[in-house]
């Protein structure tokens, strides 16, 4: 699992970070499914980029102090993001995203608290997202109707990936 | 320079020459894979057609290749074979230049281009691109076409004395096969034959003389049930080539000048092919990925080469009594090449950190190729 920050980040780097801290899919796997841009994009449009810029920074601060520090469990991310009732609900709602390809509203609770936007209510992303769902590839299984494993595959055991 | 290539003198050599047919069919499939994978979804629908239609071909060339290996008692192997005082490896390390059939340029492995699509050309083309076949440089003991080479492997089966054929480990038609042409069975010299006229016919080792041939006309063994017509591949990709169909009158010399045939090279995932001892430091998850492609593939390819020697390969399955059962490998190699499918394109989506304006390619390397 490869968390390099590149030396100049750039906002859908640190998404990408963000992504691979979230999901545990390193950095190659979450590009492999082509839809990095997509839910960044979907994510901006969620939360606003004033909001997103906030979390993009104090996300990227706790990975950086992580690092540097070396620590397994990832502690500084956890405090800054995961326990934070700003960052938390919108974490929970990427991690849905990249394993669902499936956008969910964020909570009432954070809404009282953070505002909302028109466009945060329950939808499928795309038919890629649905296809590209970790859910699957986490199981070993197939998207039902995408990516045929062939006649006969039924009869094997899933093989998770490595 | 080019004098008349050897004939293939005795069975030992005829078996080692069919090893490496064998290798050769196989070694066109990654290349036209990569560029047919490197196609975004939804795009490009009948370039892809033409691909995808060649590479189920060269599948069926190899099958074929195979099943007369095997009518001749000798099992198809991934293991380097002594030709001519040579020692060969069947399955390449791509960039690969064949020490066997020069002519036919270096295979690399590119997404879909204009370039990659020239190098269609020139493994399909007779004289692959050269005018006339004295024009490629050759040694005595390899083969300046894929013509010659399945030439020289016809004229063996036809008249070497103590060839002895019978019905062993035949890959039959009993599977799914969405392309022109069949699965022969080879039980004697006859269909031995049959089998390599086929691969012939089809497509690589296109006789000269079909340059002089309508392009579009084909056997009715090459049409397939949906009507689509499987005319040669060096056509196929000429029209890619061109952008245009040939009109039904043309011959395959000309150059087409039929209706339009819509090519976007904008509508590909720019991979770039890095070489194994170029590539990134081996715990990158770039790295990581690449090198699951490879082992994907090696595993497919041992897979193949199992169903070709007639085993059943025991896989693990917890409900099996004593948790092992015996499965057909064949099967299981094509599960295999589905999922290849989708490791290639989840590859060639993924940015390579070096050189961002590029995704990573497929290798396509097989594991125990030096």
């Amino acid at each position: 699992m490869g968390n390099d920050t590149p030396t100049h980040p750039d906002p859908k780097g640190i998404f990408t970070d963000i992504s691979v801290e979230l999901t545990g899919f390193d950095r190659a796997e979450l590009g492999g499914t082509g839809m990095v841009d997509t839910y960044y994009d979907t994510l901006l449009r969620m939360i606003g980029e004033r909001e997103a810029g906030q979390l993009f920074r104090y996300a990227q601060e706790a990975l950086d102090a992580d690092r540097k520090e070396q620590r397994k469990d990832n502690a500084a991310f956890k405090k800054a993001v995961i326990d934070n009732p700003r960052f938390g609900p919108v974490a929970l709602g990427l991690i849905k995203l990249w394993y669902l390809g499936r956008w969910y509203p964020l909570s009432a609770a954070y809404r009282d608290r953070f505002g909302s936007t028109a466009d945060d209510v329950e939808h499928v992303v795309s038919g890629q997202g649905y296809r590209e769902g970790l859910v699957w590839a986490a199981a070993g299984a197939h998207p039902m109707g995408a990516k045929p494993p062939g006649f006969g595959s039924w009869a094997e055991p899933p093989s998770p990936t490595p | 320079m080019t004098t008349e290539p050897a004939p293939i003198k005795d069975i030992g050599e005829l078996k080692a020459a069919l090893q490496l047919a064998i290798g050769l069919e196989l070694s066109t499939i990654p290349v036209y894979l990569t560029a047919l994978y490197s196609i975004k979804d939804g795009t490009n629908t009948d370039a892809a057609q033409a691909i995808r239609s060649v590479v189920m071909e060269e599948m069926l060339h190899m099958v074929l290749a195979v099943n007369v290996l095997n009518a001749l008692g000798e099992k198809p192997s991934v293991n380097p074979v002594n030709f001519r005082n040579r020692r060969l490896n069947p399955i390449p390390r791509y960039p690969h230049t064949s020490p066997l059939i020069p002519g036919i340029g270096e295979l690399a492995l590119r997404p879909l281009t204009p370039a990659a699509v020239d190098s269609f050309i020139k493994i399909e083309h007779p004289y692959h691109g050269a005018v006339r076949p004295d024009d490629i440089k050759c040694a005595r003991d390899a083969y300046p076409t894929i013509g010659t080479f399945y030439e020289a492997i016809q004229t063996a089966l036809q008249d070497l004395d103590g060839l002895h054929f019978h019905s062993a480990h035949q890959v039959k038609a009993t599977q799914y096969y969405g392309g022109a042409g069949e699965v022969i069975e080879v039980k004697d010299r006859e269909t031995a034959l049959k089998a390599i006229g086929k691969i012939i016919d089809e497509g690589e080792g296109l006789p000269p003389n079909q340059l002089d041939k309508q392009a579009k006309k084909v056997t009715t063994q090459d049409k397939l049930n949906s009507g689509w017509q499987m005319y040669s591949h060096y056509a196929r990709f000429r029209e890619l080539q061109t952008g245009r169909r040939y009109r039904s009158t043309q011959l395959a010399r000309e150059t087409p000048e039929g209706s339009l045939l819509l090519v976007d090279y904008s509508a590909v995932h720019p991979a770039k092919y890095i070489k194994l001892d170029d590539a990134e430091p081996q715990d990158s998850p770039e790295s990581i990925a690449l090198n699951e492609f490879d082992a994907a593939y090696t595993q497919l390819v041992n897979d193949l080469y199992l169903a070709f020697s007639g085993k059943m390969k025991p896989v693990k399955d917890k409900i099996a009594p004593k948790g092992e059962r015996e499965a057909d490998p064949l099967l299981l190699a094509v599960h295999g090449m589905r999922a290849l499918k989708d490791k290639a394109v989840a590859l060639m989506r993924t940015p390579n950190p070096a050189n961002p304006t590029h995704t990573l390619c497929p290798r396509f390397h097989y594991a125990s190729t030096p």
